[in-house]
């Protein structure tokens, strides 16, 4: 009978615990960004924000990455618990992909941006944005990830991404150009 | 590149995604259009903008919160049912499980069952929490490292085998696949300092580690059902062996799980 071996090296709660929370948390702030801006109100997005952050714990061990690419690997997962807590109530947001994304862009946003209700305006204008193209705003503006980034952890083509995107940025225009009439 | 194709890509400009020979035709023709000049700038006010207002700081205490969750989480197992006692039968009969299984009708079976009594204790008996935390760093380490099944097979003929000339016990292999948990393998493992068998199941998505190995009495304790961690875990005897099944499905099913293995 051959010999077996038992592991050499017991596994360690704590210490995995505070390597986990040692890669994780430069990326929290990303995180925060992208759970508040899926989430209906903040309660719902701490929610969204444990869930992944003890999925993350879990799957630690699978993850071979540097702190770097920890950042899209925990996005992936926010999202993830996201989507998975909405999935009895998803909402049914209809995305025209298809028709034209020209928009008039000599409207220029520099002067609402100035106002004293500037943050609220552009978050009140964010929160009319179907969550599909919201995310992707966050994702690159906030969380600062590629498009590639974007691909792998949504599954979408990059090309969608893109046309995504440019979407967003003019529907959200178009928005906020309709709040100053 | 005409007006409407730079129109177009202004967005991926803006996100340094174009190749190098498209973002240079872009910059020419913004040097001579009025209209794209405009919405170039539009769409760089916005970026500004976003990236300015659309942040919010991570709460106060929020780093605190998902710490103490996460060590919440790590404690010790968690005994959430046991037996009631002389639930002892001196023979085990392969074809009729000892104890209804409370996992058809949920935990609220169990209280109407009386068979197992739900007791809410901070912690499992010592030698069961011991055990239990074995079983889930194993269950966790082999997920973690990826290392599952040292014999992949769905097939029981080939993974009993597999154990003969390693183990000085046979293991009791049963697939499960038509009733939903197909057998996706087998390994070794260690465990109260011996080597026991590890069986491999899987339910949709979720892995379901059973480790076996022979009981040390003939007395046959209930089932007794354990969480740690997010984790369940299902301990009981079964053709002489200790068998306890641990996995992220939930409780009913889990349960019905080990149930379905003692029924074979
Ligand atoms: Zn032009």
């Amino acid at each position: 009978m051959k010999p077996f071996m038992p592991p050499s090296a017991p596994f360690n709660a704590a210490e995995q615990t505070a390597r986990f929370e040692q890669l994780a948390l430069p990326h929290l702030h990303s995180a925060w960004q992208l759970a508040r801006w899926l989430a209906r109100n903040d309660a719902q997005a701490q929610e969204v924000v444990q869930e992944a952050w003890l999925r993350a714990w879990r799957y630690f061990g699978g993850f071979s990455g540097t702190v770097e690419d920890a950042r899209a690997w925990l996005l992936a997962i926010v999202r993830n618990a996201f989507y998975d807590s909405l999935a009895a109530q998803r909402p049914n947001d209809v995305l025209d992909e298809e028709g034209s994304e020209a928009i008039d862009w000599t409207f220029n946003p520099e002067q609402l941006a100035e106002r004293a209700d500037a943050k609220r305006m552009l978050e009140a204008a964010l929160r009319l944005l179907p969550v599909a193209y919201r995310e992707m705003l966050v994702l690159r503006e906030l969380a600062g990830c590629s498009y590639e980034e974007i691909a792998n952890m949504t599954g979408l083509p990059p090309g969608t991404v893109m046309s995504r995107l440019a979407r967003a940025r003019a529907q959200l225009a178009q928005i906020l150009q309709g709040t100053t009439r | 590149m005409n007006h409407d194709q730079v129109q177009a890509r202004l967005s991926a400009m803006l996100d340094h995604a174009l190749p190098a020979a498209e973002a240079a035709e872009i910059t020419l023709h913004l040097a001579t259009c009025a209209e794209c000049q405009h919405a170039w700038a539009a769409q760089q006010a916005l970026q500004t903008w976003i990236k300015r207002d659309a942040v919010q700081a991570v709460p106060a205490g929020l780093v605190q919160q998902l710490s103490q969750h996460l060590a919440q989480q790590t404690a010790a197992p968690v005994l959430i049912a046991a037996p009631a006692p002389a639930t002892v039968s001196e023979k085990p009969t392969r074809t009729r499980p000892l104890w209804l299984w409370p996992g058809f009708a949920g935990l609220g079976g169990v209280l109407a069952g009386g068979l197992l009594t739900l007791l809410l204790l901070p912690r499992a008996p010592e030698a069961q929490t011991q055990i239990a935390q074995e079983v889930f760093a194993s269950h966790i380490r082999a997920l973690q490292a990826g290392h599952l099944s040292d014999v992949v097979s769905t097939d029981q003929h080939t993974v009993k085998p597999w154990f003969a000339g390693k183990l000085d016990f046979s293991p009791p292999v049963h697939d499960l696949a038509a009733e939903g948990f197909p057998l996706i393998g087998g390994r070794l493992d260690y465990l109260q300092q011996r080597p026991v068998a590890a069986l491999v199941y899987r339910h949709q998505l979720h892995v379901i580690n059973v480790f076996v190995w022979p009981a040390s009495t003939t007395h046959q304790p209930a089932p007794r059902l354990l969480q740690q961690q997010g984790y369940q875990m299902v301990a009981w005897q079964q053709e002489g062996m200790n068998c306890w099944a641990v996995s992220d499905l939930n409780t009913p099913e889990l349960q019905k799980f080990a149930s379905l293995l003692q029924q074979h």
